[in-house]
């Protein structure tokens, strides 16, 4: 069963998004800061599940674009669903980058895992989510939690079995060492902490705002550009070949024939 | 010693309500594009006048030389309408002493292919308009080339939606003889304000084109119960069809060489060929149709979709298609899904006209025989002459989303270039 949950949909998925992000970060400041972590489980818990729908809503959106891009409606008012697509790729790979590539636990891929399984199912297999507009926002999500916090029940019996002395232990370290001592596969969060800042999610829900408010009154943020595919595939073109001059002039630039082979051109300096 | 909290030294309590005050003001902040965008569409939907100025139409009449000027007072008034051919002499006029707030008054005896000016207003001489213009039909046959505009699913939630660019474009034609609008016309069957909003947006049109209506399931409801003719629809386009053992909606008009049958598919009721109202329309809209035979051109108007990308209606399928070929249908237009979808079925087009002022569908599934499927705002513009129908279907910024002819070849229309 082939079929998209439109952009103009997803905006306002997306707006809501950036909206948790950002409500986040004013009453959960730490979450946002690399190196900060909470103690409390109940808030650390709930920022997993959060970001756990996060996840399925990156996956989602990135679905979005890529199924509008392959044509699965008409490209001839592009300009109506650019601003949208060029959006939701953003929010969709900060999103992912957010919650799972950042610096990923064994146990956080074995969960974006379960956040793929669920997704292929619904959006590629199942019309079970087409009677209403809604379900495609909260049913995946259910099913995802379920299955993660099956996932989680499963570490614990299995640490339990490993560690039995962990658990003699009072109840907070108990869970501390049971769930928050995994070592991250990687962690780009210092290289990457600009990208994932309060101020990009800012600067992204005020133009979400933007594209819903404008879409409610039948425009959208680039519908000022030409719609026709065929201008753009022009405009692409062009594009591709300045790129092309560009690296091709970079990668065989010709050498300054006043410096000897293997030598640095001297500075003014 | 004083023990230490968790967080180290214990802040005062000020700094916690400082912290939750300021927390809680930014978080209305957050959400303040939603309810501040609803807020300021919800006032002037609820702010727009009740009064009315006057528009035509001429739902069950011979719009050749019949036609309905209907307004709406904000106080209960008589009626008059003065009208001619030239603006300088309205020499013909149209009066009823009865007190009303919503004004409806026939004007009959028109001659066909001619521009008239009217100017309405009650029996003590006040005026309630400017000297407004409508053009009465060509004679059926007469082969006059034309043109029309159609959208669908006009209705504004709140307030919300973009109907007023699809106007503001459509407004842009110099030569449009009417506008189609096949259903959804407002978002709530009974709310006064929601088709005042309806009425203040539609405005710029209504002072020179005739709307051409049909019902939308958010217009009335099925004829299960009195919901079908107790509504805002029948207060501002009336009952079309009344004959003591069968009344509805629906009505049926020819324009030049081209027959409209606009049929009352619109409530969930609607749809099911085996109530009695339903049995009774099929009847009406065969014997329409094979009267409308010797015309050009039949364009089939109703409001649910039996075909879009959300999804097809197996049941209105059954029982559409067949009276599409069997009568030759020409092109058939309907909304209900809020999205742009060209059919081409059984040598037929079909096509879904949601773009109108609603929000737009969620879902997105191609189907068989789809041509194309534009999601967004739009509209189409309808050009028709004696050898064949152009469709163009546009954005509020005059993109051209689909553009189609449609070629007489004998007794069928068949699509002959799509791009």
């Amino acid at each position: 069963m082939f079929w998209a949950y439109s952009d103009l949909y997803s905006v306002f998925v997306a707006w809501f998004v950036c909206t948790t992000v950002l409500i986040g970060a004013i009453w959960f400041p730490k979450a946002s800061k690399p190196g900060e972590k909470y103690q409390c489980f109940i808030v650390r818990g709930g920022i997993t599940i959060i970001f756990t729908t996060f996840a399925y809503f990156g996956v989602l959106f990135l679905d979005t674009v890529i199924k509008e891009a392959a044509g699965i409606i008409t490209p001839n008012n592009l300009n109506y669903h650019l601003g949208p697509m060029i959006l939701l790729a953003i929010v969709a790979i900060l999103i992912l980058f957010a919650s799972v590539f950042n610096a990923p636990t064994v146990r956080t891929l074995v969960s974006f895992g379960a956040v793929l399984g669920v997704y292929v199912y619904f959006f590629w297999f199942s019309d079970a989510l087409l009677d209403n507009e809604m379900k495609p926002i909260y049913i995946p999500p259910l099913y995802i939690l379920a299955a993660v916090a099956a996932l989680e029940v499963a570490v614990l019996v299995v640490r339990a079995i490993r560690k039995p002395h962990v658990t003699t232990k009072p109840w907070r370290e108990c869970w501390q060492e049971m769930l928050f001592t995994d070592e991250p596969l990687w962690d780009l969060s210092a290289r990457f902490k600009r990208w994932i800042s309060v101020k990009v999610w800012v600067v992204l829900w005020v133009l979400f705002s933007a594209e819903f408010i404008l879409d409610f009154n039948g425009y959208s943020l680039l519908s000022w550009v030409p719609g026709a595919y065929i201008y753009w595939a022009g405009i692409l073109i062009v594009a591709g070949l300045l790129l092309g001059i560009f690296i091709a002039y970079k990668k065989h630039r010709p050498a300054n024939p006043f410096v000897p082979p293997g030598e640095e051109a001297p500075t003014l300096e | 010693m004083e023990p230490a909290s968790r967080g180290g030294t214990r802040k005062p309590l000020k700094t916690y309500i400082r912290t939750a005050v300021v927390g809680i003001a930014l978080t209305l902040v957050l959400f303040s594009p939603i309810y501040g965008y609803i807020g300021i569409v919800y006032a002037k939907e609820q702010s727009a006048p009740l009064a009315k100025p006057p528009y035509v139409h001429w739902n069950g009449l011979l719009p050749q030389s019949q036609v309905y000027i209907s307004w709406e007072s904000d106080q209960n008034q008589s009626s008059y309408v003065a009208y001619g051919t030239s603006q300088e002499n309205l020499q013909f006029n149209v009066a009823d002493a009865t007190l009303v707030g919503m004004h409806t008054m026939l004007l009959t005896g028109l001659d066909p292919d001619t521009q008239y000016y009217y100017r309405v207003g009650n029996a003590s001489g006040q005026w309630a308009s400017e000297v407004r213009t409508f053009w009465t039909a060509p004679q059926p046959g007469s082969g006059k080339d034309f043109s029309f505009c159609i959208t669908s699913d006009t209705q504004q939630m709140w307030g919300t939606g973009h109907y007023a660019a699809i106007v503001s474009t459509i407004n842009s034609y110099t030569d449009n003889a009417f506008l189609v609008d096949a259903g959804d016309v407002g978002e709530y069957t009974n709310d006064q304000h929601d088709w005042n909003n309806y009425w203040a947006e539609t405005a710029p049109l209504t002072d020179h084109i005739p709307i051409v209506p049909d019902p939308g399931n958010h217009d009335v409801g099925d004829h299960s119960d009195n919901s079908w003719e107790d509504n805002m629809y029948t207060k501002y386009f009336g009952i079309s069809y009344s004959t003591p053992t069968l009344s509805g909606h629906f009505y049926s008009f020819n324009y030049s060489n081209c027959q409209f049958v606009m049929a009352e598919i619109a409530a969930v009721g609607d749809v099911d060929p085996n109530t009695p109202f339903n049995q009774q329309q099929d009847q009406w809209i065969n014997a329409t149709l094979q009267a409308g035979q010797l015309q050009d051109f039949r364009i089939l108007v109703f409001h649910r979709a039996p075909y879009s990308s959300n999804g097809n209606d197996q049941t209105l399928i059954d029982r559409i298609m067949p009276i599409v070929e069997t009568y030759n249908v020409s092109l058939v237009f309907y909304g209900h899904q809020h999205i742009y979808d060209r059919y081409y079925i059984a040598n037929r087009t079909l096509i879904c006209l949601g773009g109108g002022g609603g929000l737009q569908n969620a879902f997105i599934i191609p189907q068989a025989g789809q041509q194309i499927t534009a999601m967004g705002p739009s509209f189409t513009k309808v050009y028709v002459n004696s050898t064949a129908i152009l469709l163009k279907t546009y954005t509020p910024t005059f993109e051209l989303i689909d553009q189609v002819i449609l070629n007489k070849i004998g007794s069928n229309v068949l699509p002959d270039v799509v791009i």
